[in-house]
């Protein structure tokens, strides 16, 4: 899964464009699983999914629609959209997909982890 | 109808005067003709501003331009421009942002915002995808860019990006800046046209995606660049460590890093304020919108008498403006001279010169502490501090301190041989007396005293190979116009000038293309004539609004004062020649007016009824 060194993180956005384009095919930071929230001029939180043991998420769904199985899985089917996951994630690393109503969820690109690729900084690396 | 790639083919146009607001249909000729940024900005202007209209009048129309790469993951490509009639100059003026506003009104989905008019009180425009409201803005008056942001932000929700006036814009000092999430949009007094148009601030917000044209050859263009930025030298090295304070000792070693209003060329405190002391001052390293140079740092004052100052900076011309120009060796002043100027929406480089001016000025004997309510000697950092202020708020002799350096020189007459501007705008920070690039490349600029048309330093000094000698003439002027059409088209396309110090035009052609899908921006030649073509307009804007060869000139020290110490020792500016070849260069008259041939040659297109120059400028141009 993805660890933080938020004081190396430069605010450019780059996870959140690649991010979007990976799961999307969209050029937009909106669509991101990955967000950067700056407060300037004080160092931004990068808030996403770190995997807690307790997969808080998983246990606040109401409808059964997220699992743990390498990382957190959604069923698009029985999601509603109601947010619960959102509220119950301890680090802020759950957001909603405006576009289409659901949850967006780091799932690690597959294992390709394309934030951490295109991160210029090393600000997100792969927790080995 | 076809859909648009690369753009988002809406813009937003704002009658201020009749709260009219109302979206419209981008022009694919214009898209295709003028690109995007300054040439659409060009393009509005020339064919729509009324002549000779006072700057500061509601009749001034000022237009927030995107291009079709800011927003997109094309490196750096978080660029926007600002295009008006400068008050400080009466001519053109285009002034370029990264930060994160550009990106976010494509995301809210579009591309240009158009401002006329001016509102009868105090407003602000809302932008959030696709809707838009001005709201009264009058509790915002008065109140500085930094409060400004965080109240909008506090209001409308931290996800919107703001672009704004202080003080300064409000009350038409006329080097004021617009503030766009804590960057500026510095140069020519864009600040005060918003200003008197009332509108306070922009704050944008949206969702949308910026649709990619052949999205594979897109990203293929994108990985590549991306390597070239991190394994440059410069913006993979140097800028990132340095931020743009890498070239400092280097400047100065070369003896052109203007000292005392421009008095000496070389820095007796430049062991104090230097790259390696300013980088103890960083705090952390920031960027802009979606770039890997992070040239940008937070920096803080942590003791002396300064301590708590901080500022997202302190950038290259402002350490200079308040470092050596004002012979200023404390760097705790220049972080707090430099977050002033953000606060009150203030031009850092002209603020510093008309200092420096001032101070030379009062050790001359000719301006007294009568006048200025303090003394004034170089090297008073409180001094320069306190003038701030007063420029900031325009009060006392700031008053007239805000109308820049050209037109205290028109009313203290000696002071004006003095005055180091071009066509009305303050000189930034490099001797053009050391390097006939700059000379040319000051003289030439479109918006009068600025090193961002073009940059000749950089092959004069900078380059590993085929470097240019500094004091020789030679191909000088083919080097100034290659650049000013290279950096016009890269102002026009929403990309960084910075990115092109790793990315060429053969790099940034297939992000045009790919991003687009416009056939024209497939080759190279067609992109770099685009470039051209807006500056031959933005020369004819120029020349309508009254602008003469004898203007195309620099302050009369650079010609008739040699640097007395240095590398650079004894020289002076011999203009003439460089003038005559470049405008030779540039298909220009011996009076530097475009002919006709090279106006046909660019398509340039021709005025619409009614707002034609005079004599046969224009004739047999191509119209759109």
């Amino acid at each position: 899964m993805i660890k933080l060194n938020r004081a190396l993180c430069t605010e450019c956005q780059i996870c959140m464009m690649i991010c979007s384009w990976t799961h999307f095919g969209e050029n937009t930071t909106k669509r991101s699983r990955i967000f950067v929230d700056a407060e300037w001029p004080e160092i931004p939180a990068i808030k996403v999914c770190l995997a807690c043991p307790n997969h808080e998420c998983v246990t606040a769904c109401p409808n059964d629609a997220l699992a743990w199985e390498n990382w957190i899985q959604l069923d698009k089917e029985r999601c509603d959209g109601c947010g619960a996951c959102i509220e119950a994630c301890p680090v802020n690393g759950v957001h909603m997909d405006s576009q289409a109503a659901l949850p967006l969820i780091c799932d690690t690109c597959e294992g390709q982890f394309q934030c951490v690729q295109w991160c210029p900084t090393k600000a997100i690396q792969i927790k080995e | 109808m076809k859909t648009w790639h690369g753009y988002t083919g809406k813009i937003l146009d704002v009658d201020l005067t009749s709260a009219t607001l109302s979206e419209t249909e981008l022009d694919r000729t214009l898209a295709k003709n003028y690109m995007g940024g300054k040439g659409f900005g060009a393009k509005i202007l020339y064919d729509q501003l009324p002549p000779h209209c006072d700057p500061l009048s509601p009749e001034n129309i000022l237009v927030f331009a995107t291009g079709p790469l800011t927003g997109t993951l094309a490196p750096s490509s978080g660029r926007f421009e600002v295009c008006t009639k400068s008050p400080a100059t009466g001519l053109w003026l285009d002034a370029n942002c990264g930060g994160f506003f550009g990106p976010e009104l494509k995301f809210a989905g579009y591309d240009m915002i158009i401002v006329r008019g001016k509102a009868a009180s105090p407003v602000m425009l809302v932008i959030e995808d696709n809707r838009f409201e001005l709201k009264p803005a009058g509790d915002l008056w008065g109140v500085d860019t930094i409060t400004t942001h965080r109240q909008i932000k506090d209001t409308l929700g931290k996800e919107f990006r703001v672009a704004c006036i202080g003080e300064a814009g409000e009350k038409g000092v006329v080097f004021a800046a617009i503030i766009s999430e804590y960057r500026a949009l510095g140069r020519g007094g864009a600040g005060a046209v918003m200003g008197s148009k009332n509108l306070k601030a922009i704050a944008v917000r949206g969702t949308l995606s910026i649709a990619i044209h052949a999205p594979d050859h897109f990203m293929t263009t994108c990985r590549e660049a991306f390597n070239e930025l991190a394994n440059n030298p410069d913006t993979g090295g140097g800028r990132q460590k340095f931020g743009t304070n890498l070239i400092l000792s280097l400047m100065d070693e070369t003896g052109i890093h203007p000292v005392r209003n421009f008095q000496k060329g070389q820095f007796a405190g430049a062991s104090k304020v230097n790259e390696e002391t300013i980088v103890r001052y960083y705090v952390r390293d920031k960027a802009c919108f979606g770039c890997p140079i992070y040239c940008s740092k937070i920096a803080e004052v942590k003791e002396g008498k300064y301590k708590g100052s901080f500022t997202e900076g302190p950038e290259y011309e402002n350490v200079w403006a308040f470092g050596a120009n004002c012979e200023n060796v404390d760097i705790g002043a220049i972080i707090q001279a430099e977050y002033l100027c953000d606060y009150y929406g203030l031009d850092g480089i002209t603020t510093g010169n008309v200092i420096g001016f001032l101070m030379e000025g009062f050790e001359k004997g000719i301006l007294s502490e009568t006048d200025m309510g303090f003394s004034m000697n170089f090297g008073n950092d409180e001094s320069m501090i306190k003038a701030v202020h007063l420029i900031g708020r325009r009060e006392g002799p700031g008053k007239l301190w805000g109308q820049g350096v050209k037109k205290i020189g028109e009313q203290i007459k000696e002071c004006r041989h003095f005055a180091m501007h071009v066509k009305g705008l303050e000189l930034p920070a490099y001797d053009p007396r050391g390097s006939t690039g700059m000379a040319l490349a000051y003289a030439t600029s479109d918006r009068g005293g600025c090193h961002l048309r073009s940059w000749p330093i950089g092959d004069e000094l900078l380059a590993t190979e085929d470097r240019m000698d500094l004091s020789s003439v030679e191909f000088k002027a083919e080097l100034v116009k290659t650049q000013q059409d290279l950096f016009c088209m890269v102002n026009c396309s929403g990309m960084c000038l910075f990115a092109t110090f790793a990315v060429n035009l053969k790099q940034i052609t297939p992000f045009l293309h790919s991003a687009t899908g416009i056939e024209a921006f497939g080759s190279s030649d067609e992109v770099m004539r685009t470039g051209e073509r807006v500056n031959n307009l933005v020369r004819l804007f120029n020349i309508r609004e009254g602008l003469t060869k004898d203007l195309d000139t620099l302050p009369k020290r650079f010609f008739t004062e040699p640097l007395n110490e240095g590398p650079c020792r004894n020289r002076i500016v011999e203009l003439d020649q460089l003038l005559e070849e470049y405008y030779l260069v540039r298909g220009w008259d011996i009076d530097g007016i475009p002919t006709d041939e090279t106006l046909r040659e660019l398509a340039v297109s021709a005025p619409p009824a009614g707002l034609e120059a005079s004599g046969s400028l224009l004739e047999g141009g191509e119209n759109n």
